[in-house]
Order: C-alpha cells, then structure tokens, then sequence
C-alpha cells in the first residue's frame, strides 16, 4: 500500500488544518524513508514474490526496525516530538499518529511479516492480516483511502471565501489527481 | 520507480498549492464553530 497512505494524510487536514500538507503526507509515508535508508545499508530490504513479473501487492518486505510495532511506536513517537517543537503538542500528536498510522495500514494488507519487536528476537510471530491475497478488495481499499483523502482534504476548506476558494479547489484536484495517478500507477505495476 | 517520482511531485506540488491556503482562517472558524 502506497497511495492508501497518502490519501489518510490528506484526510487528516479535516481536523488539523494548521498542519502543513507536506508534514502530514511526509510522516504518512516516514517509516518507508527510513526503510529506504536501511536498505541502502542492506538491514532492510524487500523483494517481489515473482521478480520476473512483478505485481501489485506481491511482495514480501524484511522490514525488521522500522515495520516492527514496537520500532514504528517509536518512530512515530519521536517524530511526534520532534514536530511538536514546530506544530506545538497538538500538532506533535496529530504528526505521530500519522506516522504510526503507516504500520496499521500495513498491517491490513501485508502477510505476514510485520514483527513485534525490532530486530524480531527470539523468532516471534510475524502479524499481516495479508489482504494482498485479495489484491481487488486491496486496491478498492486504497482507492477508497484515496479519494476519501482528497473529499476530506476539500471539505476542510469550506469556511474559505473568494480568491482562497478558487485556490482550494485547485489544491483539492490538484491532490486528488496526483493521488490517483500514483494508485494507478502502483496497482498497474508500472 | 515511476511511484518515487509521483510522490516527490506530490510533496512538492500539493504542499505549494496548500501553503497558499489561510489555513489560520480555517483555524479561527472552527475554534469558534466547536
């Protein structure tokens, strides 16, 4: 799930409107970052199940720090206090939310590779409920999260008048297109 | 690969677009509205 994360960030500026787009959208997709950063050192990696013809959802993620619980509890709290430095403790919760809201998600659709602790020490089982075996009801999921997101983002802005309003219907589609156009392209394999 | 770019698109565009918006107006409205 990719564009499922995004779609729940934009829907979050319902009711944290002060949060900057960005900051919500970034924390949305924080654990993958640092996924990305670890697997350049080779302590996380993931690998699709058929490499010949990789498809959407078809892949299994050794993500033993950062997709943890309890690693991804810990993430999500220190980037909460680090924004709540910038965004005040509201802002800070509402950014650590989102962050941690990256491994519920996740949990939903991934099988099962998700481990409890980090570093997953003595073999504990790993959780994913693996609804990417069902990569339909999965990507109806994540359209659903992505065009949710976009409504939410827009009714978020009601109260806005004239100029202001022109401009956040720009951002709404703007948002609601970019974010159906990374569904398609990541459930289309491409 | 295609993914990557689309979300650095996404960031950077729809984070402009937003920063244009008076969020603190929003802000106000529903502090009162609550």
């Amino acid at each position: 799930m990719i564009t499922g994360h995004f779609g729940l960030a934009a829907g979050v500026k319902k009711i944290a409107p002060r949060l900057p787009l960005w900051s919500l959208l970034l924390a949305a997709f924080w654990l993958d970052v640092i996924f990305t950063v670890l697997s350049m050192f080779g302590l996380e990696s993931f690998a699709p199940m058929n490499p010949a013809n990789p498809t959407y959802g078809e892949v299994i993620i050794h993500a033993p720090y950062t997709h943890s619980l309890v690693g991804a509890l810990l993430i999500a709290a220190l980037t909460g206090w680090l924004a709540s430095l910038c965004w005040k403790k509201e802002g800070g919760m509402v950014v650590g939310a989102v962050v941690f809201s990256h491994w519920i998600l996740d949990l939903l659709v991934h099988r099962p590779d998700l481990p409890l602790l980090p570093g997953n020490p003595g073999n504990l089982p790993l959780l994913g409920f693996g609804l990417w075996e069902y990569p339909v009801a999965s990507a109806i999921i994540e359209l659903t999260l992505a065009l949710g997101g976009a409504y939410f983002y827009y009714r978020s802005t009601v109260e806005l008048k004239s100029v202001q309003r022109s401009r956040a219907l720009t951002a709404s589609v703007v948002t609601g297109a970019l974010l159906l156009l990374l569904f398609v392209v990541n459930v289309g394999g491409l | 690969m295609y993914s990557m770019l689309i979300i650095l698109i996404l960031l950077v565009v729809a984070g402009w677009l937003d920063s244009r918006l008076d969020w603190e107006e929003i802000h106000q409205e529903k502090e009162k509205s609550s």
